[in-house]
């Protein structure tokens, strides 16, 4: 395998460590809540603008996009790998985003889902420059939007639907997976219910005996529950939230259910999410009231086999830095581009923590270097073609 | 009142107006000008990591801006200093340096070691506890210094959101301001009433003033060096900078009795000196506050003596470093190791 030189690269990161960690502060420290990204877009045009890149722009849904044009003397034979973050995150743009680095840890919201993922993805030209690495192949670089809950990878979907045939691959960044290669998506949906009694008179000794949205909700759970799920393929129905009612003496006039379907098929998860949807509408007749069904975020099952040399290759990589390779099917970017039969792989770049109700989210300086390394071995391993292979 | 209007208008910047640093940098080598950055340090591991590792990547090898960070420090017993070499600042120890005139410790303390400690033309002084710091803190105050020669000194303002442990707060800050600073400027120097944040402490100025100006050790070294300034230089050779937004930590109210109690030793004596006003002398220099303790009342005293450093175009040693800075000798002092070792 033509990999490039390990130390060589350590050295090089090594010495833009700083700039990484300056990125990371700075593009962190920008609160960016789905649907609210622009302000951490405009950072990261920013960037693209100041790297250099060709013609770096903003897209109609928001994503940032710059290119590092390769080397090689055809165009239409140059490759084009899309390295993709995402600029959005769970957290709600009021709350305190400013980080703290500490000589072995950085601490903030948001930080390794996905600020390092950006700052790698922004670090990325200045890196293959100061190594002095050419590649003949394009290397399009992606801020997407968009991505979570509601977003339902939006941002990622439309850029891949409007430069259909134009990605020959594509490596999604993640921020604490470091040793996994992610590549394969299971089939989703997510669901909301709502149901509501607008007729309860409150909290009058005969209203209480009234109808209750809690009741319902819970009616609805019992039938959900009864649904048998099959253990092949594997699948997983999920309770993400239940929410209703105002205060202990008031019978409750709305209700809802948040939940989340994930299937090996594709049609078992259909079949499962129209089971959901008679159980409530059922519940609903006999109770008389309202019930919205509201079923959204579909992601088909898609996914390269292990044998693929592109993840053979990632894991091959993964495994030279001293890592376990561990292959996962989490939905993520990449579904967008296997859906459309690019090859495509997740990455992690370091560990910490995310999201996690007791521990504030950090991660650990010190293995970015090898999650660097990673990227640009895998870079340099498709653009020498060692990935290449009939999908 | 009309001067006080023409310098807000021609003396207030934004800055936006700065965000070309590739524009800065060529001011600053066209002007043949070296710049240096200081960060007063006690007790900040939580935020100078960021604040030197977001300097230096930005302004000093992204853009060639700084030509040096500097963190001068009180004593801190946490890692302030440790973090702040790792990630590629000088460090300093206060107590160190210029031993011959006296061991003292405070801020001010600091800012004027770094008079004679840094090798710039111009220093920038930030706020070591700065928790959403970004390169505009630097090039805001700095560039009203390189695009305009009147200029000689900026300061900084901005909006003052309080962090809680909940989230945020909209502005409650500058209180000492309201209260207390801007009063006595409206009555005794009131072409300074103007500066929106007299208290702020990022700044920048060319180093033929501060060495020119005394340096109080305590609370009130961001007045005083306001005054001395105007009175030195003129209204015009000041100017401020408008940065946005600052998250700093709340202030009790009990800690804005004892700056203040220290600001206004500083101002009486510029009273004295500028105005032929007194000598006003405090009678007492022991701050008395209320506590309860154990359901009773306690009187708790706080000394607060805030002594004043001459200017350091007066001590010997800081002349005879300057003249071996000018015959072309650099890296005069060794860092601080940990905080533990000076030279």
């Amino acid at each position: 395998m033509n990999q490039l030189d390990k130390q060589k690269c350590k050295g090089v990161i090594t010495q833009m460590n700083e700039m990484l960690l300056a990125n990371l502060v700075m593009v962190g420290q920008i609160p960016s809540h789905t649907f609210e990204e622009t302000q951490r877009g405009e950072f990261v045009l920013s960037r693209f603008l100041e790297d250099g890149l060709v013609e770096p722009f903003t897209d109609e849904e928001g994503n940032v996009i710059g290119i590092v044009k390769g080397v090689g003397s055809y165009k239409s034979k140059r490759k084009k790998i899309l390295i993709s973050a995402q600029m959005d995150t769970i957290y709600a743009n009021n709350l305190d985003h400013n980080i703290l680095i500490e000589d072995k840890k950085a601490i903030g919201l948001g930080i390794g889902d996905n600020a390092v993922g950006l700052s790698a993805l922004m670090i990325l030209p200045e890196l293959i420059h100061r190594l002095g690495l050419e590649l003949n192949s394009d290397l399009v670089l992606l801020g997407s939007v968009k991505t979570r809950e509601r977003g339902d990878l939006a941002g990622i979907r439309h850029f891949i639907d409007s430069n259909r045939g134009k990605i020959d691959f594509h490596i999604n960044l993640a921020g604490l997976t470091i040793g996994r290669v992610d590549h394969c998506a299971l089939s989703r949906m997510r669901g909301d219910i709502i149901c509501r009694i607008p007729q309860n008179t409150g909290s009058t000794w005969g209203g209480l005996a009234e109808s209750s949205a809690i009741m319902m909700i819970n009616d609805i759970l019992d039938g959900v529950f009864r649904i048998p799920l099959p253990r092949r393929p594997k699948t997983i129905l999920n309770i993400g939230r239940i929410s209703g009612g105002k205060t202990y003496s008031t019978v409750s006039n709305e209700a809802s259910m948040h939940f989340e379907v994930r299937s090996e098929d594709d049609n078992i998860t259909d079949t499962l999410i129209a089971d959901i949807r008679d159980i409530a509408m059922n519940i609903g007749a006999k109770y008389g009231a309202e019930v919205d069904c509201d079923f959204f975020s579909r992601q088909h099952a898609a996914g390269l086999k292990f044998s693929h040399p592109l993840v053979r290759t990632a894991s091959k990589i993964v495994e030279s830095l001293g890592y376990k390779p561990q292959m996962e099917a989490v939905n993520s970017q990449i579904v967008a581009s296997l859906c459309k039969n690019i090859p495509a792989v997740t990455i992690g770049l370091t560990t910490g923590s995310a999201a996690k109700p007791t521990v504030k989210d950090y991660i650990n300086i010190e293995p970015v270097a090898d999650g660097l390394v990673q990227l640009l071995q895998l870079i340099n391993a498709i653009d020498k073609g060692q990935c290449d292979a009939k999908y | 009142m009309q001067n006080i209007k023409t310098w807000l208008k021609n003396r207030t910047y934004h800055h936006s107006q700065f965000n070309d640093i590739g524009k800065l940098v060529e001011l600053k080598r066209q002007k043949n000008l070296r710049i240096s950055l200081c960060f007063p340090t006690l007790n900040e591991e939580k935020t100078i990591g960021k604040e030197v590792v977001l300097m230096k990547s930005e302004l000093m090898d992204r853009y060639p801006l700084l030509d040096e960070i500097v963190v001068i420090d009180s004593g801190s017993e946490d890692r302030t200093l440790e973090i702040a070499k790792h990630f590629g600042a000088k460090t300093y120890l206060a107590s160190d340096f210029l031993k011959g005139e006296g061991n003292l410790r405070g801020k001010g303390e600091n800012l004027w070691k770094a008079v004679y400690l840094l090798d710039g033309d111009i220093i920038i002084y930030l706020d070591s506890d700065i928790q959403n710091i970004h390169p505009r803190f630097l090039y805001g105050v700095l560039g009203p210094l390189l695009h305009d020669d009147e200029i000689k000194y900026c300061k900084a303002f901005y909006e003052r959101p309080l962090s809680f442990s909940t989230g945020f707060k909209p502005s409650g800050g500058g209180r000492t301001t309201e209260i207390l600073i801007r009063p006595l400027f409206s009555q005794f120097f009131p072409e300074l009433s103007g500066l929106i944040q007299p208290l702020s402490g990022e700044f920048a100025g060319y180093r033929e003033v501060f060495e020119k100006i005394r340096f109080p050790i305590g609370y009130g070294v961001e007045t005083s060096m306001l005054i001395d300034i105007y009175m030195g230089w003129g209204l015009d050779a000041i100017a401020q900078c408008d940065l946005d937004q600052r998250i700093h930590r709340n202030q009790e109210t009990r800690a804005l009795g004892k700056m203040s109690f220290g600001i206004l030793q500083t101002f009486w004596n510029r009273l004295y000196q500028f105005q032929n006003i007194g000598p006003i002398e405090p009678k007492n220099l022991v701050l008395n506050q209320v506590d309860i303790k154990d359901d009773k009342h306690e009187l708790v005293e706080y000394s607060i003596v805030e002594k004043e450093r001459r200017p350091m175009i007066e001590v010997q040693e800081y002349l005879d470093l300057k003249a071996k800075r000018a015959s072309g000798e650099v890296n005069v002092f060794s860092d601080t190791e940990e905080g533990n070792q000076g030279n």
